[in-house]
C-alpha cells in the first residue's frame, strides 16, 4: 500500500509532535537536580505521570489523524475523478468526496467539458454523416450514368470511374482501369497529351466551360469518341473524361445505306458489263453496224452507271466518315499552334507560323492533321534531307483555308508522294489507322505536294462562334461538391514515393503458383492472382486471375500443395500473354507479396525474355512481420494472419493468398506507425534490416 | 414469270467460223438477271454457232432448262428470287440434267465462295468481270468433253 504525499505529510507531522514532546521530557529531566531526580524516580506516580503524558500525546494524534481523514484522501479522489471525466465519462459527477466548493467547481468544469464533447461529436456525426451521404450519392449517380466517365488528376491518375467505363475499357486485350491508374495505359499517350493541350488553349479563351471532343483510340486499337472537360475546385485539378463507342473508322456501313460489299458488288456488275462489251468490239471487228451500235450504246449505259456507283461509294464513305468523326471548330492561329508543337516535338527545333487571317476558324480533326504534317516533316527531312521547316496558313479558294509545310530543300517529287500518301500515318508512339489520303478526305479537302518545296492541305473554314463570356458564378454554382477524394491528396502529393505514408500507397498484393520450388532449374508460375491495394482500401474489383499454360509438368509435392493440375492449364493463356498483363495491371504500382523473393524470382526469369522487368518497389509481409515481432519464429502467412485477425479463405489459390496478403498489409499498416515506421521508405529500410538480421542467423 | 425462256433478239448473223464446227448447233441456256450480260454472252456464244437462248432469273430458268435440257447452262450465282445456287441444287437433283455442265458466274471473289460454288455441283467457277475469252474457251472445254 503506498501512501499518499498528504499521509505521509500528516505522519511526519504526528512524528514530529511526538520526537518534540519526548525532546522536551529528556530536556526537563536533565534540567532536574540530581536530588529532585532521585525523588521524582523514587515517587510512584512518576512512572503513571509519564505513561499519563504518553497517552495524551497518542490521543491527541489520533484525534487529528480522525479530523484530517476525510481530507486526506480528496485530493486522489478529485485527481481521478477528473481522469475519468476526461478519458472514459464525462457525465461523472462528485457528490460528497471533497469539500463543497471544491466539488462544485470540479463539477462545473465536468458539465461545460461535457457539454463541449457532446457538440463536438455531434459536428463530427453530422459531417460524416453528410459525407457519406454525399459518396453514396455519387456512387448512385456514377453507377447509374450510361455513359463511361473517367474522373483524372492532371498527371493523369484516374481518381474514379464507373461502371460502364470499366466495361468499355476492359476488354480482352484491353489494359486495366482502376483507381490510382494511369489514363496512358489505356489510351495513346499523345493524343491524351494533345487532347490536354487544346483543354488548356481553350480554358484560357472559354474558362470553365471549355471542353474537347476527339476520337482516341485505345491501346487494343478499338475507336472512342471522347470528351475532355477541365476539373478545377480548390487544391483539386485534374480533367473530366466522358466516353462513348465510336464503331469502326474504316468505313462499315451507316443504316439505311446499301452497304458497302453492296455497292462494291453493283460496281463489279457494272464492269462486267463494260468489259464485255469492249471486249467483243475488240474481238469482232466484223459485226454488223446495227450491232456495233447495239454494243456502244450498251457500252455507254453501263459506264454511266458504274461512274454512278462509284461517285454513290464514295459519297456514302465519306458522309460514314464524317459522322463519325466530327471536325471540331478551331480558331486558325490555335490550329496553327497545335500543329507547330508537334512538328516542333518530333521533327525539328524550330518551325515559324504565320497566319494570314488571324479571325479565321477552321473544321478540323487537328490531331489526325497534326499528326499528318508531322509525318510529311520526317519524311522530308529523312527522304530529301529538307530543313528549315516553316507553316503558312492563309485562304484558299472556295470557303477553304490552305495549310503550307515549306522547307528549304527539293520540291516532293511525285513518286515519294504517292507512296508517303498509301502509308500509315505515323503519330511518333505508333501508326495511325489512316493514310494521308485519309486524313485530306476527312477534311473533305485534299493535300498536295507544291512545284515549289511545300505541302499544301487544304481545310474547310468555319463560321467563328458568337463569343460566350466565361460565366464564373453559374458555372460554380451548377458543379455538384463531390471532389473530396482522398484520391486527390494522393495524386498530388508529387515527389519521392519513398516519402509517401504507407497508408496512401497504391500496391499489387500478388502471388503465384509455380510447378515447383527452383526458377534457376526451370520451374515455372502456372497461377497469378493480385488485387490493388489503395490508400490502405482493399479494392475487391480490381484483381487479377489467371492460369498459365506451362512447359513444365508440375512437380507432385507442388501439386498437393496447390491442387493445380495439367487439365486445369489446358485452355490456360501462355506466359507471352499473361506476363506483359500483369505488367500492365501492376504498372506505377508498389509490389506486395508474402516472402516475395520467391515469386519476384520467378516474375523476371519469365518476364525477362518479352522484355519486363518488375522494378517497383516491393514490400514483403513476411519481412515486415519480423520488423514487427523480431523474437517471434513464424512468420507464415498463416500465423501472421492468425496474430492480426486475418481469416484466411482460399489459400494456396494464387489470388486467394494476394488477397490475404493484402489484408495482413493493411492491418500491419498501425502497427508499423506505432514503431515510428510511418513510410514507404522506413518500412523498406527497416524491411533491409531485418533480412540482414535474419540471415545472420 | 413466264414459262417460255424469254429469249433476246440478237442472233448473229454472220455464220461460224469453220474450226469451231464443234460448237455448232450446241445449245447453251444463259441465266443472268443484268440484260447487258445476257446480251453480250447471246451475241458472243452466237458468232460461234451455238444456239442461245436466255432466261432472267432462277424460275424461268428451271422452266426452260425441264422444257428442253441445253447442253450447257451460264448460270449468275446473286439473282433476286431462286438464286444460282437454288437452280444448281435443282439441276442436279433431277437424274434427266444431273450430268449437264453448269458454270456459275459471280460477282463474288474469294476462295471459299469458289467452293461454294463447286460443292452445289457447278463444273466451272468464273468471278466478274470476266474475259470474253477465257469464258468461251471454257464453254468450248465443257461442250467438247461432252
Amino acid at each position: 500500500m503506498t501512501l499518499s504525499a498528504l499521509q505521509r505529510t500528516v505522519l511526519l507531522a504526528g512524528a514530529w509532535c511526538t520526537a518534540m514532546l519526548a525532546g522536551s521530557a529528556v530536556l526537563a529531566w536533565l534540567a532536574l537536580a540530581p536530588a529532585t531526580r532521585a525523588a521524582v524516580a523514587g515517587d510512584a506516580r512518576a512512572g503513571l505521570l509519564a505513561l499519563l503524558a504518553l497517552a495524551a500525546v497518542g490521543a491527541s494524534c489520533a484525534g487529528i489523524a480522525a479530523l484530517l481523514r476525510p481530507h486526506i484522501g480528496t485530493v486522489p479522489r478529485v485527481a481521478h475523478a477528473l481522469d475519468v471525466i476526461r478519458e472514459t465519462n464525462p457525465s461523472f459527477r462528485l457528490t460528497r468526496e471533497a469539500p463543497r466548493e471544491l466539488v462544485r467547481a470540479v463539477n462545473a468544469l465536468a458539465e461545460h467539458h461535457q457539454y463541449r464533447m457532446g457538440t463536438v461529436e455531434n459536428q463530427i456525426r453530422e459531417a460524416t454523416d453528410q459525407l457519406a451521404d454525399e459518396r453514396d450519392l455519387l456512387a448512385a449517380l456514377l453507377a447509374q450514368m450510361r455513359d463511361p466517365v473517367l474522373v483524372c488528376a492532371d498527371d493523369g491518375r484516374i481518381l474514379l470511374y464507373n461502371p460502364p467505363a470499366r466495361e468499355l475499357l476492359s476488354g480482352e486485350q484491353a489494359a486495366f482501369v482502376g483507381l490510382g491508374r494511369s489514363v496512358f495505359t489505356l489510351f495513346r499517350r499523345s493524343i491524351i497529351l494533345h487532347c490536354l493541350d487544346r483543354l488548356a488553349d481553350q480554358r484560357a479563351r472559354d474558362g470553365e466551360r471549355a471542353s474537347v471532343a476527339a476520337i482516341i483510340s485505345t491501346r487494343d486499337g478499338r475507336f472512342l469518341r471522347a470528351r475532355f472537360s477541365p476539373l478545377q475546385q480548390g487544391h483539386l485539378n485534374g480533367f473530366f473524361l466522358s466516353l462513348a463507342e465510336a464503331e469502326n473508322v474504316a468505313g462499315a456501313p451507316v443504316d439505311g445505306t446499301p452497304t458497302s460489299g453492296d455497292r462494291a458488288r453493283e460496281a463489279l456488275v457494272r464492269l462486267t458489263g463494260v468489259r464485255a462489251a469492249v471486249e467483243l468490239l475488240r474481238d469482232y471487228p466484223d459485226m454488223s453496224a446495227a450491232e456495233r451500235d447495239r454494243f456502244v450504246a450498251l457500252l455507254d449505259a453501263e459506264s454511266g452507271a458504274l461512274e454512278a456507283a462509284l461517285q454513290q461509294d464514295q459519297r456514302v464513305r465519306r458522309e460514314a466518315l464524317r459522322a463519325r468523326l466530327p471536325l471540331e471548330e478551331i480558331p486558325a492561329e490555335t490550329l496553327c499552334a497545335v500543329v507547330q508543337r508537334r512538328v516542333m516535338r518530333g521533327v525539328a527545333a524550330d518551325v515559324p507560323v504565320t497566319v494570314a487571317e488571324r479571325s479565321d476558324w477552321i473544321r478540323a480533326d487537328s490531331y489526325a492533321l497534326a499528326a499528318a504534317v508531322r509525318f510529311v516533316a520526317g519524311r522530308v527531312r529523312a527522304d530529301l534531307g529538307g530543313a528549315g521547316f516553316r507553316l503558312h496558313l492563309h485562304r484558299g479558294e472556295q470557303g477553304h483555308a490552305a495549310l503550307d509545310l515549306a522547307w528549304d530543300g527539293s520540291p516532293v517529287p511525285p513518286e515519294h508522294w504517292r507512296h508517303w500518301a498509301a502509308q500509315p500515318v505515323q503519330a511518333g508512339d505508333g501508326a495511325l489507322p489512316y493514310s494521308l489520303a485519309e486524313v485530306a478526305r476527312r477534311h473533305d479537302g485534299e493535300s498536295w505536294p507544291g512545284a515549289d518545296a511545300s505541302v499544301r492541305w487544304l481545310l474547310p473554314l468555319a463560321t467563328p462562334p458568337e463569343h460566350q463570356p466565361a460565366g464564373e458564378g453559374d458555372a460554380r454554382d451548377t458543379r455538384p461538391e463531390f471532389y473530396d477524394f482522398n484520391l486527390f491528396d494522393t495524386a498530388r502529393a508529387a515527389g519521392d514515393l519513398s516519402e509517401r505514408p504507407l497508408r496512401e500507397l497504391i500496391c499489387t498484393a500478388f502471388d503465384t503458383e509455380t510447378t515447383g520450388l527452383e526458377p534457376a532449374a526451370g520451374d515455372e508460375i502456372i497461377a497469378l492472382g493480385a488485387i490493388r491495394v489503395v490508400n490502405g482500401r482493399i479494392l475487391s474489383q480490381e484483381v487479377f486471375e489467371s492460369f498459365v499454360a506451362s512447359r513444365r509438368p508440375i512437380a507432385p509435392n507442388a501439386q498437393q500443395i496447390h491442387g493445380i493440375t495439367p487439365s486445369m492449364l489446358r485452355d490456360a493463356p501462355a506466359a507471352d500473354t499473361v506476363l506483359p498483363r500483369f505488367a500492365d495491371f501492376c504498372e506505377d504500382t508498389v509490389l506486395l507479396a508474402h516472402n516475395g523473393a520467391f515469386d519476384l524470382s520467378f516474375l523476371s526469369r519469365q518476364g525477362a525474355p518479352f522484355g519486363l522487368a518488375f522494378r517497383q518497389p516491393v514490400l514483403d509481409t513476411l519481412l515486415l512481420s519480423a520488423v514487427l515481432y523480431p523474437e517471434r519464429e513464424g512468420h507464415a502467412l498463416e500465423a501472421i494472419a492468425e496474430r492480426v485477425g486475418v481469416s484466411v479463405v482460399g489459400r494456396h489459390t494464387a489470388l486467394g493468398d494476394a488477397i490475404v496478403t493484402a489484408e495482413i498489409f493493411v492491418r500491419l499498416i498501425p502497427l508499423l506507425e506505432s514503431r515510428g515506421i510511418e513510410t514507404l521508405g522506413d518500412a523498406l529500410s527497416a524491411s533491409q534490416e531485418t533480412w540482414y538480421a535474419r540471415l545472420r542467423y | 414469270m413466264s414459262a417460255a425462256p424469254s429469249t433476246d433478239p440478237p442472233q448473229p448473223e454472220a455464220g461460224a467460223r469453220p474450226d469451231e464446227g464443234a460448237l455448232h448447233g450446241k445449245r447453251v441456256l444463259v441465266v443472268d438477271d443484268e440484260p447487258a450480260i445476257r446480251e453480250c454472252l447471246a451475241f458472243l456464244l452466237g458468232r460461234h454457232g451455238i444456239d442461245v437462248a436466255c432466261a432472267a432469273d432462277g424460275d424461268a430458268a428451271l422452266a426452260a432448262i425441264r422444257a428442253r435440257p441445253p447442253d450447257l447452262v451460264i448460270l449468275d450465282v446473286v439473282m433476286p428470287g431462286t438464286d444460282g445456287h437454288q437452280v444448281c441444287r435443282a439441276v442436279r437433283a433431277d437424274p434427266a440434267t444431273a450430268r449437264m455442265p453448269v458454270i456459275m458466274l459471280s460477282a463474288r471473289d474469294g476462295e471459299a465462295e469458289r467452293r461454294k460454288g463447286l460443292a452445289m455441283g457447278a463444273d466451272d467457277y468464273v468471278t466478274k468481270p470476266f474475259s470474253t475469252r477465257d469464258l468461251l474457251r471454257r464453254v468450248e472445254a465443257r461442250l467438247v468433253a461432252e
